[in-house]
Formats: structure tokens, sequence, C-alpha cells
């Protein structure tokens, strides 16, 4: 097992990293101070993995939806269920499943090896019948049905869909009511025997633990087993988007926006100063403090809700401006102007400084408690790099390195998604 | 916790914390709102967070917090039963490159002018601050809707309220929005800095003796004019009122609100919030494992006390035609708790649970610092360890007896149209 003690002089803190035999990677950063621990036992499968080989065999294709329904599916075992068994010992639970990853978690007050003795078992043993799989589609059609319902969630799947040709970031995390009654038994073992071993898998837990009893324990648990060698086959992605705009109605208040900007992906995951270079970008573009966002605010178009995002995962890569607005066109209109204008100019040196300061300290703030420690190693886990490596990189991000990635920007690569209300 | 009176109806409070790395700042103001002051109140504390007389511009604001590492301001409005609770609260980093305690200072000077400023110096807000916030809530007001769930938990919350404080939207109606001048704004924030109870909280390791002391300077140059606080309305459940409403949805939404007389306080709704949870609380109530898990009926489904009011909300997503099998299904197993069809093992798993919950609190500083705003008008609140042993004490006895102090009251449904009913 490799094991190292990684520290922040700036943070002031440390974490445990290790590499069990199984290949599975552990970050574990003692807090004694909290009362709490939180432990989260990940795979670096989400719902994006819908066509893969394994060890070199013919490729697979599986149906949308299918990385969330076998979250669903493994709080439930032979013996019984997760929750009940968390029940007994008082811990909280829960699962998500993104695009690019799966997590099972819960947080503890106390009978922390129990609780993790649970996570490893259930997340370790499948069990899914005909049966059990038939009433889980009753449970997630219901859940399918409900985000169909949210403006936010439609307008952003709208975007997607209108930006990328074949990336299967276009398809809905939970899948269609369609194609999960496409979900069998069998397909389930086979997705979970390809993403679920050791070497794919994470754990990260902080809080009022000690590492290395947390890691005799889990190396203990967790064996190597043969290893499988995953081939993701996500089609190739055109840099070019589908469309630049389409609308839909709903019942809303006014209407909804989501703008993207597309990016070629040069590496299948990108790097956190990657992350960093855009999340300063769209503060300098459109951020609080921007003389573009109090534009929006003063001439009426754009209100509370409007927010941005850098969006990014294995093989996707996009600026994100979302919000409600009576006029989305105009609001499109004059954040193009504003990135031709930085192409040309460069950004504002104080709204860098501004920038730069705001994000480092919202770096700071994730390390206030053990839920926001744990988020920031599960990134870390899945993207690859130290868990302090961001806090350091602002340091060392320029302002030229913003300029030279607006340049980047194609205003041909701009699209955007609207929902209007059904009245109007 | 320390605590202690500044000023008539003023209380300060300092809970010292190391684990953080930041401090909290923040000031609530409580006012019972009628559909007059409701909009107004809201709006005074979204004025407050707009501007100072230094940084009269949002964009100078901003940029100054940019310059505090981020400082983060928020501005809400929340209910507190009866009482709305306009919030202001700044958060800072403790230790920033080059910092000594700089932020700290800053952040509450800056509060300050907030909050005093303009009063002191009676300066009126540019109008077209008031113009562009008056826009904001308004259009946050009607984005409700846009949050079925939410919306429809609103909706049930005013037709169970109705004539009572909790029952009013807690931004105020567009129209009440709309009617809102320079005149009625400035009335409105000098009611809230005169009439209402305020609570000033530091949480966090940094704490400095002149904090206190520039709201207590402050506070002493304001001409008190509180009467006290007093009790929420709390009856008992009336006939059931079935309210229907059809939207262009896939998913229906069953909002059930169920009344109790008891009062709201810690000491007599600990029962209560074991109960519920029992009932409807997390995956190993009745409602999960019963009206989703068996019957598959619904993807959430969850029961939840309201404080204060002697109110409990039980809502879920469900399908239009199964609407009525749902509620059928809800009121069955809560007349099962009435029963005491319950286990011995189901209370010592709600409490466990609940326990493990609120032990939480304490790693949480927004959480820590709702704890003690939403329990603002007593005396000495219990702290989460205190309300931890309370629960554990909880009884068999007490559950079924909190269950039969419950009648329903209001049924709101929001219904798919039958176009999308069938998509």
């Amino acid at each position: 097992m490799l094991k190292k003690i990684i520290k922040s002089e700036a943070l002031g803190e440390k974490y445990t990293y290790a590499k069990l035999e199984s290949g599975t990677q552990v970050f574990i950063c003692e807090k004694a101070e909290f009362s709490s621990v939180y432990t989260v036992f990940g795979t670096k499968y989400g719902s994006i993995d819908t066509r893969f080989s394994i060890d070199n065999g013919e490729p697979l294709e599986v149906p949308a939806g299918i990385a969330h329904f076998l979250e669903h599916k493994l709080f439930e075992n032979e013996d019984g269920d997760a929750f009940s068994k968390y029940s007994k010992t008082g811990a909280m639970a829960n699962a998500y499943t993104s695009f690019d990853r799966t997590c099972y978690l819960f947080s503890c007050c106390d009978r922390f090896d129990e609780n993790l003795d649970i996570l490893l078992d259930f997340v370790s043993s499948p069990y899914f019948t005909k049966q059990t799989v038939e009433k889980e589609q009753g449970i997630i059609g219901q859940e399918i049905k409900m985000y169909d319902d949210s403006p936010a969630w439609r307008v952003l799947f709208d975007l997607l869909k209108i930006m990328y040709h074949s990336h299967p970031v276009r398809i809905d995390i939970a899948g269609t009511v369609e194609s999960i009654s496409e979900i069998t038994d069998k397909l389930l073992f086979d997705c979970y025997n390809a993403f679920y071993n050791p070497s794919n898998m994470f754990i990260c837990i902080a809080g009022d633990v000690d590492a290395d009893a947390v890691l005799e324990r889990v190396s203990a648990t967790i064996k190597a087993d043969k290893g499988v060698k995953i081939e993701r086959l996500a089609p190739a992605e055109p840099e070019e988007v589908v469309s630049n705009y389409c609308e839909s109605t709903m019942a809303v208040s006014m209407p909804l926006f989501n703008i993207g900007i597309k990016e070629p992906v040069k590496t299948r995951q990108v790097r956190q100063f990657d992350i960093i270079v855009r999340d300063i970008l769209l503060e300098c573009v459109v951020g609080k403090s921007s003389d573009l966002y109090n534009s929006l605010l003063e001439k009426k178009l754009i209100n509370n809700e409007f927010s941005t995002e850098y969006f990014y995962g294995n093989g996707y890569s996009a600026l994100l401006f979302c919000g409600e607005s009576s006029q989305p066109h105009r609001v499109l209109e004059l954040i193009t102007s504003e990135i031709e204008r930085l192409q040309i100019e460069g950004v504002d040196p104080e709204l860098f400084e501004g920038a730069r300061r705001k994000l480092y300290g919202q770096q700071i703030r994730q390390w206030n408690n053990p839920e926001d420690i744990v988020s920031v190693m599960v990134d870390s886990a899945v993207i690859g790099g130290s868990v302090f490596e961001s806090v350091e990189l602002f340091e060392q991000v320029t302002r030229q390195d913003i300029n030279d990635c607006l340049k980047g920007i194609k205003k041909e690569n701009i699209s955007m998604s609207v929902i209007k209300p059904l009245n109007k | 916790m320390h605590r202690k009176n500044i000023a008539n109806g003023v209380a300060e409070s300092f809970f010292k914390s190391d684990k953080f790395k930041t401090t909290s700042i923040s000031v609530s103001f409580y006012l019972k709102p009628t559909a007059q002051t409701v909009a107004a109140n809201a709006l005074a504390g979204a004025m407050m967070a707009s501007s100072t007389l230094k940084y009269s511009d949002t964009v100078s604001l901003k940029r100054y917090l940019d310059t505090l590492y981020g400082a983060v301001l928020n501005n809400s409005v929340r209910k507190n039963g009866d009482y709305q609770e306009i919030n202001l609260t700044l958060s800072v980093l403790d230790d920033a490159p080059g910092d000594s305690g700089c932020l700290f200072s800053a952040a509450v000077r800056l509060l300050n002018d907030m909050i005093f400023e303009r009063y002191f110096n009676e300066v009126d807000y540019p109008i077209e601050i008031l113009e562009r916030e008056k826009r904001l809530q308004a259009e946050e007001t009607l984005g409700m809707i846009n949050d079925k769930r939410l919306f429809s938990r609103q909706r049930c919350e005013e037709e169970l309220c109705r004539q009572e404080p909790f029952g009013l939207p807690v931004l105020g109606t567009v129209d009440q929005i709309e009617a809102i001048d320079a005149k009625a704004l400035k009335s409105a924030i000098k009611s809230i800095i005169e009439t209402a109870y305020i609570s000033v909280r530091i949480i966090g390791k940094r704490f400095y003796d002149d904090a206190f002391t520039v709201f207590e300077d402050n506070f002493k140059r304001v001409k008190r004019n509180f009467s006290g606080t007093d009790g929420d309305i709390i009856k008992p459940a009336g006939t059931v009122k079935t309210i229907t409403e059809k939207f262009d949805v896939t998913q229906g939404k069953l909002v059930l609100g169920l009344r109790s007389d008891k009062v709201g306080t810690d000491e007599t709704t600990i029962p209560t919030v074991v109960m519920a949870d029992i009932f409807g609380g997390g995956p190993h109530s009745k409602l999960f494992l019963n009206v989703r898990e068996k019957q598959s009926l619904c993807y959430y489904c969850s029961a939840r006390p309201v404080r204060r009011k002697g109110i409990m909300l039980v809502e879920s997503g469900v399908e239009g035609k199964n609407i009525l099998k749902a509620k059928e299904e809800i009121l069955k197993q809560f007349n099962q708790v009435k029963d005491g069809c319950f286990t011995q093992e189901d209370l010592d798993t709600s409490i466990r649970s609940l326990c493990v919950g609120i032990r939480m609190v304490e790693d949480d500083l927004t959480a820590l610092d709702f704890w003690y705003s939403s329990r603002f008008d007593e005396q000495t609140p219990l702290t989460p360890k205190q309300y931890i042993e309370k629960l554990k004490q909880v009884t068999r006895q007490q559950v079924i007896d909190a269950a039969r102090g419950f009648e329903p009251d209001t049924v709101y449904i929001l219904e798919p149209t039958e176009d999308t009913a069938n998509a």
C-alpha cells in the first residue's frame, strides 16, 4: 500500500492519501474537533458511461440512466436494505449519481467502524432480481417525472442537446421512462462488474477518525480482484455545436435561459488549472462585481436567479450562463459583445485580482465542515491532482492565462436554450 | 453561548468555536407581519444589503467584498412561526493572507453601516436602487411557481393559515411590492430598527471586544419602541378543506396540512418531532417504507412539523391518477401512529437518527446560526446537546399523544391537466 501525508501551509490542513493493493484510492482528513464523520465510497462511473468495452471485448451499449438505476439498486442486498442497517446505527445515509461519478455516503457521530463496514459491504454486494428491478422502475419513473417538471433541469438538458452531437452528457442522468424500462438484472451486473472494480473506486473521509485504523480496516475488506480494463467508447464529438438556439414552453413565470459556450476538449479529463482559469474568467466577464452584470441588472434583463458555471467532465467542457429574463436574446447579445471586447482589450486588472481573492476565499470555506471537505477530496479523486492543488494554483494564475482562454472562445460555438411561459 | 441584552428587545450572542475557518456575523429582525407590511419589511432587508453611503452602488459594494477575500453577504427573509425574520449575514475568513483580524473588523463596520448609516443620517436610497430591488423581489415572488414542490407547500400554508401571519407569502404579493414608494420604505426601515425584536449573533473563533461595542453604541442611539414578543396563533383543525389547482405538469403534488393546539416551544414539541420522524422522517419512516417503497406511489413522501405553529405538513410528488390513493395511504399510516402501531425499535431508530442530525448542527456554522435564530425569543434556548438529552427521554406514549393531537385541516392538490397527465 502506498501511503503519504499531504500538507498545505496556506490552509494549515493535512490529509492522508493511500492507494490500496486493490487499487482503491483513499483520502482521509482527520478533524478531531468535529462531532461528525462524513464518508463517501464512490466509483468513477456516471451517466455518460453508456458505451464501453471490458478487457478489449465487444463494445457494450447500455440504456441511458443505468448508472443511476444501479445506485438505487445497490442499497438493496439479499439480507435486507442498507437503510435498515443504518437505522440501527443512527447514521444518515444517501447516494447520488452525476455525469461522471456515483457516490454512496453516510454521516455519523458514533459507531463509525460499524457504519463503514455497512457501506463497504452493501456497495460490494450487488443483488438484483427481475422483481426488484421492476419495482425500482416505478420509483425511478416518478423521479424522472419530477425532473421533467423542473424548468431549471429541462432548460439545461435542452441546451446540452443542442451543444453536443453525440456525447452522452446530452442525455438526462436518470434516463427516460422508456430507457429504464430496458434495464435488466443482467445489464446491471455487466455495468457493476465493469465499473465497481476496486481500482476504479475511491473512499473519502473527513471528521473525527484515526487514519491508520481506517486504512487497516479498508485494506482488510477491499481485496484486489483480477482487475478489469475498461475502455470508455464515447463517440467522436465535433468541435461545433448542433445548433445555436432552441426553445420550448412550460408552466413558468418568465422565460428561463441557459447560454453555453462549447469548448474543444484536448484531453479526456480537464486539469485543475483549467477549472480555476475558467472560474476566474466567468467572474471577470459577468460576475457580480463586473460592469456587465450590473448593467444587465439596471436594464432589467436579469434577476437574482442569474448564475454562471464552468461545466466540465470526461470529454466535455463548456461555460454556462443561466437565468431568467424577459429578453433572453438581448442577454445573449450583451454577453457575446462583452466577450468580444475582452478578447481584444483583456480583463481588467482590478476585477481579475478581486475574482482571484474571492475564489481563493471560496476554496478556504470548503474546509469549514466534513461534508465540504469530502466534496473537495471526491473531486480530486475523479479529476486527479492533490486536494490542495487548487488553493496553490490561485497564487500562480495570471491575467494572461485568462486572456489566452478568452481568445479561444468561438462565437459560432455559443448556443442558447429558452423555456417560455405557456401563456405568452 | 454567551448572550446578553444590549437594548430594549435587542440581544447579542457569541458562540465560540475553533473548528471553522470563517466567522459569521448575523443580524436578524423579527416582526409579526400584516398584509400591509410584509412586502415592505422584506424589501427593507434587501435595501440595507444593497449599499452603504461609502459603497453607494452595488458594484462598489461587491468589489469591496471581493477585496475582503470574498466576504459573503447574505440577505434572507424567512418565516419563523408567525414572525417574519429579516436577516443580514456577513461571513469572513479568519486567516486570509496578511490579515490579523482586519477582515472581521471591516465586516462588523460594514454590517453596521448597512443598517444604521442612512437611518441615522436620514438619507434616502437612490430611487433606481429602490425600483431595482422591487423588481427583483416581485420576480422572485412570481418565480415561486417554477418550483412546483415549493409552490405547493406555500399554497398549502396559505390555505391552512388564512388570516394568520404565517399564511402570508414571505415576500408579499406583486401588488403589495409594486405599491411601495420611498416613503413606505423609509417607514418600514424605521419600523424594523425601532420596533422589531433584534438578535445579533457572532459565531466563530474570532472575537474582539469592540465588535459588540459597535452594535451597542449604535443601538443606544435608536429610540426603541419595542413592546415585547408574543406567542403565535395556534388553533385546532377545522373542517377539512380541499383545494385543487390544475397545472401543465407531468407529476402532481399533494400537500396535507395538519393542525394541533399544542404550544410550539422545544419543551412541548420534542415528542411531536419524534412522532413526525416515525411517520415521515427518513428512509425508516412509515411513509417512505409504505407509500414509496411498497406501493411505488411517490418518489418523495415526507412529513415535517413546523416549529412554533402546531402544524405538520406532509408533502408528496405523485402521478395524477394516484393522488387520492396516496392521500388515503398517508392518512392510513398516520392513523397507525395514532393507534400505536409502531415498535420500540421504530421509536429508538427515530431518536437515534434525530440525535445524529442535531449533533451535526454544531459542525455546520450556518446550521448553528439557524438553530439559535429560530429560538430567538427563548431566554435560555436549549443547546443542541441539551435538546438531544430531551429527545432521548421521549416515550412511546408521548409519541402516541402527540399524533392524537393532530387532525387534517387542509389538503392542497396540484393536479396535472389531462393532456400532460396522459403524456
